[in-house]
């Protein structure tokens, strides 16, 4: 009995010296946090400053503000500066404080996890971007295909939002290295397949309305309305 | 040669430093115009010949790089024999010269050469007319130049007879827009063909709008624009039927609504302290005797424009949301539900296009986007006029349209307040 006591004892010193043991390189980790957050916060007052000192309010001419509006993003290029400022302060802190621990088993394991941390976000900046370039894109094809009176200008937007999209995505899953070949190949075969199938259902599938379609593009006085714009 | 302007050939200059200076200046800026630049040179000198015989004159041609026969054309084309035109002619040829322009290809930029080569040679009053006239005549030199060169005018707008639904864009957007922004009623803004003076033609070259809509077809707003808001003596010319060589109507329809609207709303943020004070409108002193015209029949078809702008209601919303409020939206909405053809009412369309102009001012979208997604609202309003003035006289559908132009007039404190709030 005594000798079971003594075992559970000398377990639960194991487990307090190991906590007690990783208590400063927990707080060296949540210091360096602390200092990445303010840094972060000084990195966003400071682009507050210059951008109110310089008035980069969003005027015309700032082609990207446009951009941003265009590809349905409201706010402005000072907001999403200050956001990407934040939290690169909060990443630079976390990566010190990893580096300042002790060589060991949390070093290691929060070293592979900070490490990724870097892909993760250039993946993430990726998927950002292709949701603005796929909206930009979206926006752009429904204008021209409305104001060419297409009727399909809805759904072809629709569509190339979803492949601009889903090329960024696959991108972004490379960059992390998750599944690389069979996303290579999954993408090829399925951008290869709808060019395929499109091209089947345009030629094959609706030769007539194709033909039509054609006729009516080549004969540009068949869309004449009469009117004379200017 | 200190003017500052566009370079132009040591040739160019050799003839200028000939030249000295000249009274008379008529511009005919062209590109592949083969077909009809003959009979507008044969015009041009008839008419400095009849109307302006002891004046020193000279043609310039400014040329975009023709493939065809223009330049050779305008070079050994005459007026004839001026005996069998005109009753009582003088025997004076028109000096010429005949030059490309360097610069982006457009209309902007060649007349941008003329201005600085009217510049150069103390022009004391200019004219220039398009290189695809059908119908110009002598008489026109007469009505574009006479009012410069003899009544101290510095702007002369033409005034033509038009059919009804020839120039949408000007009865539906420029007419109305300018005359309430500025004040003047020109009826024409952007009808191509105008007078001006010499020292008007050097103030447009001190403008940096070279690069942009302004090298193209924004050329017409920019002047008309500028002689308004610079409060120049501004008057109008009445030139009978404009008939032009025929050409695709729809097929330039975006870039050239584009052009056309993107320089009228640079203007705008450009002139600001002059059209924010003005109220009402006033007519400018009109030369010539307007009197009744056969125009061409324009046969219109509205299911395409309604079938557009139908569509653009359906599936536009999230780009117009952009810069439009949920009335202006529900407003095409209504109009879009209305019947067989739109029905856009004169406020909501007055109220679109100043939202538009102050979401121009912030850049609420890229600017090709932004007047892209006008196109199928302004087909809207075509098809609305058509529906509404098919049955009616000229003048009744003239009445039509000024009545558009008044609802711009008294609508003018909505462009105040959407425009004070573009600038937060």
């Amino acid at each position: 009995m005594d000798h079971l006591q003594q075992e559970i004892a000398a377990a639960f010193t194991r487990l307090m010296d190991a906590f007690v043991s990783i208590v400063p390189a927990v707080l060296v980790l949540l210091a360096s946090l602390l200092v990445g957050v303010l840094a972060g916060l000084l990195l966003r007052g400071l682009f507050s400053l210059i951008s109110s000192l310089a008035r980069m309010r969003e005027k015309p001419g700032r082609p990207l503000v446009g951009i941003l509006r265009a590809a349905g993003v409201d706010a402005g290029a000072g907001r999403v500066t200050r956001a990407i400022s934040f939290w690169a302060g909060i990443t630079v802190g976390l990566a010190v404080g990893v580096n300042a621990l002790e060589p060991g088993a949390l070093k290691s394991t929060l070293g592979e996890v900070v490490g990724f941390l870097p892909r993760l976000l250039g993946a993430a900046l990726l998927v950002l971007l292709g949701l603005g370039a796929a909206a930009l894109a979206k926006r752009t094809v429904l204008l021209g295909a409305v104001n060419a009176g297409l009727p399909w200008a809805r759904s072809g937007a629709r569509g190339v939002h979803v492949v601009v999209l889903s090329f960024f995505v696959a991108m972004a899953l490379d960059h992390i290295g998750v599944a690389r070949s069979i996303l290579v190949a999954a993408f090829s075969i399925a951008a290869g397949g709808i060019a395929f199938a499109v091209s089947l259902a345009f030629g094959l599938g609706a030769r007539d309305l194709a033909r039509r379609y054609l006729e009516k593009k080549l004969r540009a006085e068949a869309e004449d309305t009469g009117i004379r714009h200017v | 040669m200190n003017t500052a302007g566009p370079p132009i050939t040591e040739d160019v200059a050799r003839r200028i430093q000939a030249l000295g200076t000249v009274d008379v200046l008529v511009g005919i800026p062209s590109f592949n115009n083969e077909r009809t630049i003959g009979h507008v040179v044969r015009a041009v000198v008839a008419g400095v010949a009849k109307h302006f015989p002891g004046a020193k004159a000279v043609l310039v041609n400014s040329d975009g790089g023709s493939r065809d026969a223009t330049r050779e054309i305008v070079e050994r084309t005459d007026a004839g024999n001026l005996a069998e035109i005109l009753v009582d002619a003088s025997p004076r040829t028109t000096a010429r010269i005949v030059t490309p322009y360097a610069g982006l290809p457009g209309k902007g930029s060649a007349l941008r050469t003329i201005f600085r080569i009217a510049a150069e040679l103390r022009a004391t009053a200019c004219c220039v007319v398009d290189s695809d006239l059908r119908s110009v005549t002598p008489g026109w030199i007469e009505l574009l130049a006479g009012p410069v060169l003899e009544q101290g005018y510095e702007f002369v707008a033409p005034l033509y007879a038009r059919h009804r639904y020839d120039g949408t864009i000007t009865n539906t957007i420029v007419y109305p827009l300018t005359r309430a922004l500025y004040g003047r009623r020109v009826r024409q803004p952007i009808g191509g063909d105008f007078g001006f003076s010499g020292a008007l033609a050097e103030r447009f070259l001190e403008h940096d709008v070279w690069e942009g809509p302004v090298a193209r077809y924004g050329i017409d707003v920019f002047m008309t624009t500028t002689a308004l808001a610079e409060k120049r003596r501004v008057c109008q010319a009445f030139l009978g039927a404009k008939l032009h060589d025929p050409k695709d109507p729809g097929a330039d329809l975006q870039p050239m609504m584009v052009q056309v609207v993107s320089t009228l709303f640079d203007l705008m943020i450009r002139h600001e302290t002059v059209w924010r004070d003005v109220n009402g409108s006033e007519s400018v002193p009109l030369f010539g005797f307007p009197h009744a015209v056969g125009v061409e029949p324009v046969p219109v078809k509205t299911e395409r424009l309604a079938s557009i702008f139908r569509q653009a209601a359906t599936d536009l919303p999230p780009v117009w949301k952009g810069f439009l409020s949920e009335a202006s939206l529900d407003a095409i909405r209504d109009a879009a539900d209305e019947g067989p053809e739109p029905a856009l009412a004169d406020a909501a369309w007055v109220r679109i296009l100043f939202e538009a102009a102050a979401g121009w001012r912030r850049a609420a979208l890229p600017p090709e986007m932004l007047i892209g997604s006008l196109v199928p609202l302004y087909l809207g309003k075509v098809a609305t006029f058509v529906a509404e003035t098919r049955e009616a006289t000229d003048e009744e559908a003239e009445d039509r349209l000024d009545r558009l132009a008044l609802e711009f007039e008294r609508s003018k404190d909505v462009l105040r307040d959407v425009w004070r709030d573009s600038a937060r």
